[in-house]
């Protein structure tokens, strides 16, 4: 029973978070003898067969089209598919215990463990396997989040792309044509997260005419020079519209109490005491 | 006319560089009279006289000429350079506090920024840099730790 971690085994957590993010985002095609090699431990871990057939595919839809044709698939071919390089999270964990703390019941595990890191996703069925190439491109936020606003976010060979904004997956319509957006198409969008990138990206002050919002309060900002108005929204809060001394409109988010164009500056500011003096913005 | 209106017009009128007092790119400088708690927003960096370390901060090893966590063009808020400048920073700083670094100047030094126009500070005073409020970032974490 282990109990406590030496200061070593404590180091190595950073060593194996670091070296599994790194498989984890791995761009590398995926190397068909290795798979071969390590599925076969993991089929027979799991005391099964190892087919003989053995598929490639580019990506996850071209996987989905082979297991479809070879009549191998269930009612979703994609929740068949195990995640390869994409599994990094949680085997990171038992190659952790295995190899530092030398927990020998993970050997089960090894071929998938060893899997991750020559393949993208993967399906294991009765009558053949199918492999599939990791990504070939793949871009992230700060917080590591998938995220590209000009393009696609995760792309594989054989055309299949994936978009995505701060984490959140979208339509590719969202991301490269956000001006083709109708406001039907956002008010029949329910997730809030995806609604409230696609409205960022159609433009809040447009959306905000187009929904006929309330204006509660408009001013004349004299320290800054500019002008705001304070809209209420049903399902956004209130928003704040105002001229960015740079010439462009921003529309930032309050919430449902601020009701005056002053006190959403000072809620934005973080100062709600009204302890600071703008002077300024530029 | 609409409020929303009004203001794209005014925004318009700002970037056709037509109202004085509102340049885009317009250097904005604290005074020598300027004192504690006066602030000067430089796009959503706000830059505040103050007069002591906030607690939960601690001196910087490596100072970084950046002042906004992040790699967009958005958070390119910069030191002109790092000399004169003992920087502290609050302990775990990321992308979601609200407040950053704390910098006690011995040197005159300058934030710049690709949209925003420069922000000209005094050696000898001590600027705090804290972050306007993001209300649907925060909305959306706090989905992210329900789900």
């Amino acid at each position: 029973m282990i109990e406590k971690l030496t200061e070593e085994q404590e180091a190595q957590l950073e060593v194996y978070k670091d070296k599994w993010i790194k498989i984890g985002l791995e761009c590398k095609p995926c190397d068909l003898e290795e798979c071969k090699k390590y599925a076969k431990m993991a089929y027979e871990a799991a005391g099964l067969t190892f087919p003989d057939k053995v598929f490639h595919a580019k990506n996850p839809v071209e996987a989905a089209e082979i297991a479809k044709r070879e009549g191998c698939e269930s009612d979703n071919p994609v929740s068949d598919m195990m995640y390869g390089s994409h599994d990094a999270g949680w085997l990171s964990f038992y190659d952790y215990i295995y190899e530092v703390l030398g927990v020998k019941e993970v050997e089960p595990l090894l071929g998938l463990i060893n899997l991750a890191k020559h393949c993208g996703w993967w399906a294991a069925y009765d009558e053949c396997v199918i492999f599939q190439d990791r990504h070939i491109d793949l871009k992230l936020n700060e917080d590591g989040r998938l995220h590209n606003e000009d393009g696609p976010a995760v792309t594989y060979a054989g055309g299949f792309k994936v978009y995505a904004i701060d984490g959140v997956r979208l339509k590719e319509q969202i991301v490269m044509a956000p001006e083709t957006l109708t406001v039907e198409d956002i008010n029949a969008e329910q997730d809030m997260d995806i609604r409230s990138i696609m409205i960022e990206r159609h433009g809040w002050h447009k959306f905000l005419k187009v929904i006929n919002a309330t204006c509660v309060d408009e001013r004349e900002n004299h320290t800054e020079g500019t002008l705001e108005a304070l809209y209420e929204t049903e399902d956004f809060g209130n928003r704040l519209v105002v001229t960015c001394p740079t010439g462009r409109v921003f529309t930032m988010g309050v919430p449902q109490e601020v009701v005056s164009c002053e006190s959403a500056q000072y809620w934005l500011g973080n100062d709600e005491k009204q302890n600071f003096n703008v002077i300024g913005r530029t | 006319m609409e409020a929303i209106q009004k203001i794209v017009n005014h925004a318009e009128k700002i970037s056709k560089g037509k109202i004085k007092t509102v340049m885009p790119g317009k250097e904005m400088s604290f005074s020598p009279a300027c004192t504690v708690n006066d602030r000067i927003w430089q796009g959503d960096l706000g830059l505040t006289i103050s007069n002591s370390v906030p607690e939960g901060y601690e001196l910087a090893k490596k100072p970084s000429l950046q002042l906004v966590k992040g790699n967009n063009i958005g958070a390119k808020h910069c030191l002109d350079s790092l000399d004169g400048v003992e920087m502290y920073t609050p302990i775990g700083w990321n992308e979601e506090s609200l407040a950053g670094p704390y910098l006690k100047l011995t040197q005159d030094r300058t934030v710049m920024h690709p949209k925003h126009g420069d922000v000209n500070m005094n050696a000898g005073t001590e600027i705090h840099c804290t972050y306007q409020r993001e209300r649907d970032n925060e909305l959306a974490r706090d989905r992210r730790a329900r789900d």
